[in-house]
C-alpha cells in the first residue's frame, strides 16, 4: 500500500469532483432550492443530536453558497486546497444537516468523498498551489491515498446491490416495474418496459451490477468495458429517474480506477504522447500508527452504517429504521398521507392536520412514509400551541405497489413518544 | 469481436421486432385511446353540458329581466343551480394557465362586490363586453348568484333590488351571456378547429413520473380538487380543520345555499375523471395493472368508496351551512367518507402510476 503511484488519477478525481460540485451548486440555485428547501419552510426535520443546526437568515444562506462555490473553484485549481476542501466539507455538510427532507444519498456521497479529500494530497500536482510553492509538489503519492478512495466508492456500490437483494426487487421486480411503466416514452427500449420480464431482468441486472462493478474496474483489461457500463448505467438512469446529479457524481469519481498506466494507454489511442514522470528515489514516509487507527476505524464506520438496521425488527424499508446513510438508493416505492388527529383535552376542541398547512412541498414528499418524521411534525404542532395537545396520526403508505396500510399505530399520543436511537414499538409492522 | 457483433445483430433484430410487433398492444395499456376517451367523452362532454345550462340561465334571465315576477325569479335560480353543478363537474379540468384564467372567468369565489359597485358606478354602457374587462371575481357564477339570491331567502328583495336599479339588472344579464362565451372560449382551446390542446394533450401520453404527461396532470388535479373540499370547501366551513371552530358563513354558496349540491357534483365529475364514463379510465388502467386493495380490486373499491361518500351526502336534508350546526354528525360522517375516497386514489393509485405530485420539483434518490 506504500509504494508510490503516480498521483494524476487523484488529481484528475480532484478536478472532476470540483467542477461538478460548482456545476451543482449553480443548479441549486438556479432552480431556487436555496429558498424552497432552507429559507421557505417555518419547520426543519432536523436529525436526532442535530438539533441545533439551524438555516441562517437568508443572507448568510446565500452567502453558504457562494462561499461553497468560491471554494470548489479552489479545489478545482488546487488553490489554497486545504483551506477550499475543508470549507467544502463543512459547509456542505451544514447544509444537509438542516433537514432530512433534503436527504440524498449522493449527497451524503458528497459528504464523505470531500471528508476523504481533506486529508489527501490533491494539490501536489497540477495546481495552483503547487506551482506556488514547489516543496509541496509530488508526482507519485502512496498507493493507499487512491485506494482509500477505490474502497469507499466500491462500498457504495457494494452495499447498494446488497440491499437490492430483497424478495421485492429480485422475485418481483419493484420498484422497478412500477416506475419503468411510467418511461414508456424512453427511447428505443421505452416499449418493452410494460412487459414485467423486463422489470426483472432490469432489476438482476442492477443489483449485478452493484455488487460486481468494482471487482470489474479493478481488473485492467476489464476496467475499459467496465467504464462504458458504468456510464451506460448511470445516464440510464439518469434518464428514467429523477436523481439531479448522481449519475454524473459517480460517473466522475469512478474515473479514480484508472491509473497513470491507463491514462498513457489512452494518450496513446488517441495519439498524442504523454510521459508521466518516474517514481522518484526517495520512498514516502509509511503511515503512521495513529493515522491506521484512524483509517481503520473510519471504514468500520463506513461498513457498520450499511448494516446497522438489521438491530431494528421487521423490514428497513417499511420502517425506514437504520434506512439513511446506508447507501439504499432507488430501492423503494412509496408513497404516504397523513391525517393528524389534534385534539384540545382543554377545551374540547378537535381537528385534522394533513401537514399542507405548514409543510413545504419537498417536506410533504418525504415526511408521510418516515414514521420518526412523522413523530417530530406530531411535536412541532404541539409545540406551537399554547396548550397541551393530544395528537394521534392515521398514516397510510403504500409500499413497492402493496395495497396502502397504516404504519404507526393510529391510537398512540405521539406527544407522549419521544425520539430516540432504537427501535419503536408504535411502528406497525407487517411481517 | 465477431461474437459481439452477432450479439448486437441479435439485439437489434429484437429491438426491430419490438417496433413492428403488433402483440404489445394487448400486453399494455393503451394510454393514448384513455387520454382520447377521457378528453372526447369526459371533459369535451362535459364542457358541452355547461355551457347548454348557462345558455338555459341566460334565456331565463332575459325573460326575467322583461318580466321581473317570482315565478320568473324561481326558475333563474333553478337554472343558476343546474349551471354550477354542471360547472362542478368540469371545474377540476383548468389545465395551464390558458385554461386555469378561463376557468376563473366562470368561478373565482369569493366575489367582490365593493369592486363591482366600484365599477358601475364610474360605467356608460354595461354589456358583454364591459363584463370581458373586469377582473374575475367581478363575474361568473359567484356574481350571478350574489344578486339572483337572498340569503335570507327572500325573493321579493332580489327582485325589488334588481327592479329599482336597471343598470344591475344590465349588469346581471351581461353576466349570464358571458357565461356560455366563455364556455365556447374554453371549448375553442380544446378543439381541433380552434387551437387543438386536445392533439398536445392526448399525445403527452408517456403515463407518469413526468410533470409534463397528461396522466400525471389529471391525476394532480383530482388531488387539488379534493383537498379543495377536505380543507377550504367542507373542512373549513365544518370545523373539521382549521382551527377546529365552525364557520357556516365559509361555505362555497352562501346566498344560494347550494354548497352541499356543488360538492357532490364536483365528486360526480371525479368519479367520472376515474371512470371514464362508459369507456377507458383510471378503473381500467388499475385494473390491467392488477392493482388490489384489501380483498377487491383498487379500482372497485375506489369505486364503492365515491357511492358511499354521494350516499352520505344524500342523507344530508338541508343546506350545508345548517347542517354544520344542525346535524354535525353527518356531515362528520360525509366528511370522512370522502376523505376515504381520497386516500387509496392519493396513495395507492398515485404509487401505482408513479405519480409525480406536482407542486415543487426536486431530486429524488433515496
Amino acid at each position: 500500500m506504500q509504494s508510490p503511484v503516480h498521483i494524476l488519477p487523484l488529481v484528475i478525481l480532484r478536478i472532476a469532483f470540483g467542477l461538478l460540485m460548482l456545476g451543482s451548486l449553480l443548479r441549486f440555485l438556479w432552480r431556487g432550492w436555496v429558498y424552497d428547501f432552507f429559507i421557505a419552510p417555518e419547520f426543519h426535520f432536523t436529525y436526532m443530536g442535530f438539533g441545533w443546526v439551524q438555516p441562517l437568515p437568508p443572507a448568510g444562506m446565500y452567502a453558504v453558497f457562494a462561499i461553497l462555490m468560491v471554494a470548489t473553484i479552489g479545489i478545482i485549481f488546487g488553490a489554497f486546497y486545504r483551506l477550499s476542501i475543508i470549507t467544502f466539507f463543512l459547509l456542505f455538510s451544514y447544509v444537509e444537516l438542516i433537514d432530512k427532507a433534503t436527504y440524498l444519498n449522493h449527497y451524503y456521497f458528497i459528504s464523505v468523498v470531500s471528508l476523504i479529500l481533506i486529508f489527501l494530497p490533491s494539490n501536489a500536482y497540477f495546481s495552483v498551489d503547487a506551482k506556488r510553492n514547489p516543496d509541496i509538489r509530488r508526482t507519485h503519492i502512496p498507493l493507499l491515498a487512491i485506494f482509500v478512495l477505490r474502497l469507499q466508492l466500491g462500498i457504495v456500490y457494494f452495499f447498494a446491490g446488497f440491499a437490492k437483494l430483497n424478495p421485492d426487487w429480485m422475485f418481483e421486480g419493484v420498484p422497478l416495474a412500477i416506475w419503468l411503466r411510467a418511461n414508456t416514452g424512453f427511447p428505443l427500449i421505452g416499449q418493452l418496459f410494460d412487459y414485467h420480464w423486463m422489470a426483472l431482468l432490469m432489476s438482476w441486472a442492477g443489483a449485478f451490477y452493484d455488487l460486481t462493478i468494482p471487482f470489474w474496474l479493478s481488473w485492467r483489461r476489464i476496467r475499459p468495458f467496465a467504464y462504458v457500463t458504468v456510464i451506460v448505467f448511470h445516464v440510464m438512469t439518469g434518464m428514467l429517474f429523477n436523481i439531479g446529479i448522481f449519475p454524473y457524481v459517480m460517473i466522475a469519481t469512478t474515473l479514480i480506477f484508472f491509473d497513470v498506466q491507463d491514462c498513457q494507454a489512452f494518450a496513446k489511442f488517441f495519439r498524442f504522447s504523454y510521459s508521466p514522470e518516474e517514481a522518484p528515489a526517495i520512498q514516502p514516509k509509511s503511515l503512521s500508527t495513529r493515522a491506521g487507527i484512524v483509517l481503520i476505524l473510519f471504514f468500520m464506520y463506513q461498513i457498520m452504517m450499511p448494516l446497522r438496521h438489521y438491530l431494528y425488527p421487521g423490514n428497513t424499508n417499511w420502517t425506514m429504521e437504520g434506512y439513511n446513510f446506508a447507501w439504499r438508493v432507488m430501492l423503494n416505492e412509496k408513497t404516504g398521507y397523513t391525517t393528524f388527529t389534534i385534539q384540545n383535552p382543554g377545551t374540547g376542541q378537535r381537528w385534522l392536520v394533513y401537514g399542507t398547512e405548514y409543510l413545504t412541498a419537498q417536506q410533504m414528499r418525504t415526511m408521510p412514509h418516515q414514521p420518526d418524521m412523522i413523530l417530530q411534525f406530531a411535536h412541532y404542532l404541539d409545540d406551537i400551541h399554547p396548550d397541551d395537545l393530544i395528537i394521534t396520526v392515521e398514516a397510510y403508505v403504500a409500499h413497492n405497489g402493496r395495497a396502502s396500510r397504516l404504519i404507526i399505530d393510529p391510537t398512540v399520543d405521539l406527544t407522549t413518544i419521544e425520539r430516540q436511537l432504537w427501535s419503536v414499538d408504535w411502528i406497525l409492522r407487517y411481517d | 469481436m465477431r461474437r459481439i457483433r452477432f450479439a448486437l445483430f441479435i439485439f437489434a433484430v429484437m429491438l426491430l421486432f419490438t417496433q413492428l410487433s403488433p402483440i404489445q398492444a394487448q400486453d399494455s395499456f393503451d394510454r393514448h385511446a384513455m387520454l382520447e376517451n377521457l378528453v372526447d367523452n369526459v371533459i369535451l362532454t362535459g364542457y358541452e353540458s355547461f355551457i347548454e345550462e348557462a345558455v338555459a340561465l341566460e334565456t331565463l334571465i332575459l325573460q326575467f329581466s322583461e318580466n321581473p315576477t317570482e315565478d320568473n325569479l324561481l326558475l333563474v335560480q333553478d337554472a343558476w343551480r343546474e349551471t354550477s353543478n354542471a360547472w362542478e363537474e368540469v371545474s377540476m379540468y383548468g389545465i395551464g394557465l390558458r385554461l386555469m384564467s378561463l376557468h376563473n372567468q366562470v368561478d373565482k369565489r369569493p366575489v367582490n362586490v365593493d369592486l363591482i359597485n366600484r365599477l358601475l358606478d364610474n360605467a356608460e354602457t354595461v354589456d358583454e363586453t364591459f363584463v370581458s374587462n373586469i377582473g374575475s371575481t367581478q363575474k361568473g357564477l359567484p356574481a350571478i348568484e350574489y344578486y339572483i339570491f337572498d340569503s335570507e331567502g327572500d325573493n321579493q328583495a332580489v327582485i325589488d333590488n334588481l327592479t329599482a336599479n336597471p343598470q344591475l339588472m344590465d349588469f346581471v344579464l351581461a353576466l349570464s351571456q358571458y357565461l356560455p362565451t366563455t364556455g365556447e372560449d374554453i371549448l375553442r382551446l380544446w378543439s381541433p378547429d380552434g387551437d387543438n390542446f386536445t392533439e398536445e394533450f392526448i399525445n403527452a401520453d408517456g403515463a407518469g413520473g413526468d410533470a409534463q404527461a397528461s396522466i400525471n396532470i389529471l391525476v394532480n388535479e383530482m388531488f387539488a380538487a379534493f383537498e379543495m373540499i377536505l380543507d377550504d370547501r367542507l373542512g373549513d366551513p365544518a370545523g373539521i380543520t382549521g382551527e377546529g371552530e365552525a364557520n357556516p358563513a365559509l361555505v362555497d354558496a352562501p346566498y344560494s345555499q347550494h354548497s352541499l349540491a356543488r360538492i357532490e357534483h364536483n365528486l360526480i365529475g371525479l368519479q367520472r375523471l376515474f371512470t371514464g364514463g362508459d369507456g377507458a379510465g383510471f378503473d381500467d388502467y388499475l385494473d390491467f395493472l392488477g392493482a388490489e386493495a384489501e380483498e377487491q380490486m383498487l379500482s372497485s373499491l375506489i369505486n364503492d368508496r365515491f357511492d358511499a361518500a354521494l350516499e352520505s351526502l344524500n342523507t344530508i336534508d338541508e343546506p350545508l351551512q345548517f347542517a354544520i350546526v344542525n346535524q354535525p354528525d353527518a356531515v362528520q360522517l360525509l366528511y370522512d367518507d370522502i376523505r376515504m375516497v381520497y386516500i387509496p386514489i392519493r396513495v395507492d393509485m398515485a404509487s401505482q402510476l408513479s405519480i409525480l405530485v406536482t407542486f415543487s420539483d426536486a431530486d429524488g434518490d433515496g
